[in-house]
């Protein structure tokens, strides 16, 4: 009998398929590095090398995933409601308010592990709110989210430049960014995690929102697997007439899994602003809201997929970033 | 019993036991607080697979992969199994195979012989002559004619046409 519903098994579905894609994604790369005349092994070691070559490249490495994994997870969580969040860069924009008015108000008087639970909750309730008011006009006036979303990010950017321009500026700066934080407002680099490996985190910043990261990807594994609200979720998810008769309200479905991945999308700016720059900037985010889309589709929304995922898309950012300043360099010979 | 068990009924994405609960969700016994209680759902779908001999027994497989007839009893389990004094069924056995019919008139006669309303909409002339009491006839959203089910099938056409109905109401 003819199934239309065939499944391939687990292994191959999760493991095998995003392998060929992998593959098939640097080949076509190669492809292009050989059209602009250089040898693509070479691109690709470089690659590789700059991305896990020395404890401080997979510090690198693993700081970018940490952010991706954030926003991966904000997203993967509006998918298995059936929405389609392409707001998590403005939510984390946003979210870096919360981080941000933590910091400015403790971080003289109050040590890192005050100030960071503290600066978490105003993340996630910045975060949260932003992704609210598009969660809102979808289930209550029926505006698609899709739509709304990348709107707010738009809104969320001017804001942004408003704020940093005019109010969190200190007086006599002429830089778009708050001022830099005292000792509470920066996390403790991870240091001890990569010298179990005997390896040397150097100048990284890789610190301690990437524990808060995996923590909060084996939250979301329990929110959409053992809570009745994520079995609501996958419910609307996959058929919303099924859910309709099971008597669940899909307004209040809607607005919940949007403040969440808001939530998630919002925590994501503690790691750029409390663990690298140890200020709120200008377009802190730098596009891992959309990343996170990509994240959250290669990691098939599982959070077990999405931290290797984000691993990746950190290997890919911080290896580029490498691999470009030895070609300039080689260039420049 | 909802009659579209593709769309309605089922969450064919879902674990045989997942959809053993759907609209049921909230009873306190397939819960801890806001979580799920994996293994009290599980043990209730199982429950549910022996009494309605669902094949395969598998609580932990795809809805999608089991046939048409199964996965009404799926939904049959669950509904009957609430013991409700009045069920509402819609086309139990479109698109299910012989042996399945079977089994699902007779859990409707079951249902009749406890002492509950059983309320069947289907468009199977057949089915509605063998399992009901009272047939109602509805043509342009009216009830045109009420029959035993000894009536012919003639008869019940000419009422679904309209024709019967018409002279009846005149009358």
């Amino acid at each position: 009998m003819s199934n239309p519903y065939a499944k391939l098994p687990g292994w191959a579905e999760y493991g095998l398929i995003p392998l060929i894609n992998l593959v098939v994604a640097f080949l076509v790369a190669g492809l292009v590095v050989l059209l602009v005349g250089e040898n693509p092994l070479d691109a690709a070691y470089h690659m590789i090398n700059g991305a896990f070559g020395r404890g401080e490249y997979i510090g690198f490495t693993l700081y970018y995933a940490t952010t991706f994994i954030f926003t991966g997870l904000s997203v993967a969580v509006a998918f298995h409601a059936g929405l389609f969040n392409i707001g998590s860069e403005g939510q984390a924009y946003i979210g870096g308010i919360g981080v941000a008015l933590a910091c400015l108000w403790l971080d003289q008087t109050m040590p890192w592990y005050i100030v960071f639970p503290i600066a978490m909750l105003g993340s996630i309730a910045f975060g949260a709110l932003w992704a609210f008011l598009p969660g809102w006009l979808q289930a209550k006036r029926g505006s698609h989210i899709v739509i709304t979303t990348i709107m707010f990010n738009f809104i969320a950017s001017s804001l942004m430049v408003y704020l940093l321009t005019r109010v969190l500026k200190p007086l006599g700066s002429m830089a778009p960014q708050t001022r830099t934080f005292a000792e509470g407002g920066q996390l403790p680099k991870l240091d001890w995690l990569l010298s179990i490996f005997g390896l040397d985190i150097g100048n990284a910043p890789f610190n301690i929102s990437f524990l808060l990261a995996i923590l909060a990807a084996f939250g979301v594994w329990v929110l959409i697997w053992r809570t009745k609200l994520g079995y609501e979720m996958r419910t609307m998810g996959h058929s919303p007439s099924a859910a309709r008769y099971a008597g669940i309200s899909e307004p209040r479905i809607i607005i919940v899994v949007m403040m969440i991945s808001g939530g998630l999308a919002g925590m994501m700016a503690l790691n750029p602003i409390m663990g690298e720059q140890f200020r709120m900037q200008l377009d802190f985010v730098q596009g891992a809201g959309f990343v996170g889309i990509a994240v959250a589709l290669m990691g098939r929304s599982h959070p077990a997929g999405i931290i290797p995922a984000a691993i990746l898309f950190g290997m890919l950012y911080q290896g580029a970033l490498k691999s470009r300043s030895k070609c300039r360099r080689s260039h420049a010979i | 019993m909802p009659e579209d068990r593709h769309h309605v009924g089922l969450v064919l994405k879902f674990e045989e036991s997942e959809n053993s609960i759907l609209g049921y969700h909230h009873d306190k016994r397939y819960l801890n607080g806001v979580f799920l209680n994996i293994e009290a759902i599980r043990a209730d779908a199982e429950d549910k697979i022996q009494k309605y001999d669902i094949r395969p027994p598998n609580a932990r497989l795809r809805t999608a992969n089991f046939s048409g007839g199964n996965q009404q009893k799926i939904v049959l389990a669950r509904e009957m199994e609430r013991g409700p004094d009045v069920l509402i069924i819609g086309q139990p056995t479109r698109g299910v195979d012989v042996g399945a019919i079977e089994f699902i008139h007779k859990r409707i006669i079951e249902m009749r012989d406890q002492g509950k309303a059983v309320l069947l909409v289907s468009v199977e002339l057949d089915e509605i002559r063998a399992l009901s009491d009272r047939i109602l006839v509805m043509f342009a959203g009216r009830i045109v004619g009420e029959r035993d089910p000894d009536a012919t099938e003639g008869e019940l056409g000419l009422l679904m046409a309209g024709v019967e109905g018409r002279k009846e109401a005149a009358e």
